[in-house]
């Protein structure tokens, strides 16, 4: 304690001084000096209380008053998620509107994840996550009313995982296939607002010739970006060389294999992936398709990506769809905050909804982040043009604005 | 755009083998990629330097 040095000489000067005056000559002065030893003891207790609380916050400072504490070691429970809101005009050439968009680029979502460690090697994971997208960009009509649902949340990814740094990881549950992303590598920073998946900025929008709504954005564009999220048992490998090679299987049958690359030489950043899909067990079109996509980033800022893929179907429309994407792209600090990213591109698909369909877009982007609050901000445009034997449909043009912030 | 469909495999198989021989002649580092649909790492808005919550640890 930091007075206890102090407590005996004090006592021992007040009782001599109380015996010394303990006369009938000097009673007042004995009623003072007893005065002074009371609040001298009271101001020793105060003291000595302080010191306690002083101990008790030490202590309860060493671990974090807002975490639960739980009673394993090496386990892990984190809560993350993300809102990402725009504004989108839309022009069809008929008519044309604005809507309050969930941006399905990246939508709005929520999601928990648990680690545990088995051993120095082995990790446990599980993660549940969810998105909740109100009037998703994907989903949105021309000639709406009301916002596009679904109005409740929606699966992203429910499943739990084995990792070993030797082994790879196994993965089982809802989630990524192991074809999921490969024509969707994008190292320009462009790609909350655009990448190679051209329907999710307005792909409910149909293309309309002289007021006949023809097909919708999302029928017509696709970037073959493998078997997406499904229920599936899925093995990784371990990296070697920056490679990792991926298989999965499917509720249904359907199998995919993926293979991604990513590593850094000379200051310039490579990233590649490329799939192979069967799905002919769960799709009425009994497809099967290849699929690829490669970024570079070099250390001045410009970034080339492209995509491209195929596929092998029995629709008896013709000739296989097929689709290419290419993105320039060129990030720079034009601000202390963040990184400033622009990027222009373009994608063409042929024969998807129907043989002879020649789809393209082209679009013009630019995204300023604000790295300290995890935030994207973004505008951009992009046309899309529908050529059909028998039809003469005017362009869409979609404009977005919006922002991303991670919470 | 019409005609014959370019045949994807042989550009991936391309591909591959130049990145193998791009590895194997530079000195390649590895580089931690996030796939543009995750959530990156980073800090967030409101869980700070992490971009997430602690429930349990």
């Amino acid at each position: 304690m930091m007075q206890k040095h102090l407590v005996l000489p004090i006592f021992a000067a007040t009782a001599f001084a109380l015996g010394v005056l303990a006369t009938p000559g000097s009673a007042q002065t004995l009623d003072e000096l007893k005065a002074q030893v009371r609040e001298m003891s009271k101001r020793l207790q105060e003291l000595e209380a302080k010191q306690g609380q002083l101990e008790t916050l030490t202590d309860q400072t060493r671990i974090d008053s807002r975490t639960v504490i739980s009673g394993k070691q090496g386990v892990k429970l984190t809560v993350s998620g993300q809102v990402n809101r725009g504004l989108l005009y839309v022009n069809n050439g008929d008519k044309d509107d604005f809507f309050h968009v969930d941006n399905d680029n990246s939508s709005t979502r929520v999601r928990f994840v648990g680690t545990g460690d088995l051993t120095e090697d082995i990790t446990v994971g599980a993660q549940i996550e969810v998105q909740f997208e109100s009037n998703s960009t994907a989903a949105i009509r021309i000639d709406q009313d009301g916002s596009a649902g679904p109005n409740n949340f929606t699966e992203r990814k429910l499943e739990l995982y084995v990792d070993s740094e030797r082994f790879g990881r196994l993965w089982l549950g809802q989630g990524d296939t192991a074809s999921n992303g490969t024509s969707e590598v994008d190292l320009s920073g462009t790609s909350v607002i655009a990448y190679s998946g051209i329907g999710d900025m307005a792909g409910g929008i149909a293309f309309s010739d002289n007021n006949v709504l023809g097909p919708r954005i999302g029928q017509v564009f696709s970037n073959f970006d493998g078997l997406s999220r499904d229920d599936r048992i899925r093995y990784d490998t371990p990296s070697f060389s920056g490679f990792k090679g991926s298989v999965s299987a499917l509720e249904g049958g359907a199998v995919d294999v993926g293979l991604r690359f990513s590593g850094e030489v000379a200051g310039t950043k490579i990233v590649a992936a490329g799939a192979w899909a069967d799905a002919s067990s769960i799709d009425a079109n009994n497809f099967k398709q290849y699929n690829g996509s490669v970024s570079v980033l070099t250390p001045l800022g410009i970034s080339v990506t492209g995509a491209l893929g195929s596929r092998d179907q029995d629709s008896g429309t013709g000739d296989d769809p097929f689709f290419y994407y290419a993105k320039l792209g060129y990030t720079f600090d034009a601000v202390s905050f963040g990184a400033t990213s622009i990027a222009i591109d373009y994608e063409a698909v042929d024969d998807l909804a129907q043989a002879g369909d020649e789809a393209q877009s082209y679009g013009a982007f630019v995204v300023q982040r604000y790295d300290k609050i995890g935030a994207e901000f973004y505008l951009g445009a992009r046309n899309h043009e529908l050529d059909r034997s028998g039809s003469n449909f005017d362009d869409i043009l979609a404009v977005l604005v919006g922002g991303k912030v991670r919470f | 755009m019409t005609g014959q469909p370019v045949h994807c495999f042989p550009i991936f198989a391309l591909t591959g083998i130049m990145l193998l021989l791009l590895g194997a002649c530079a000195e390649m580092k590895p580089l931690e990629y996030t796939e543009i649909h995750e959530i990156p790492p980073g800090p967030g808005l409101l869980s700070g330097e992490d971009g997430e919550y602690v429930i349990i640890e």
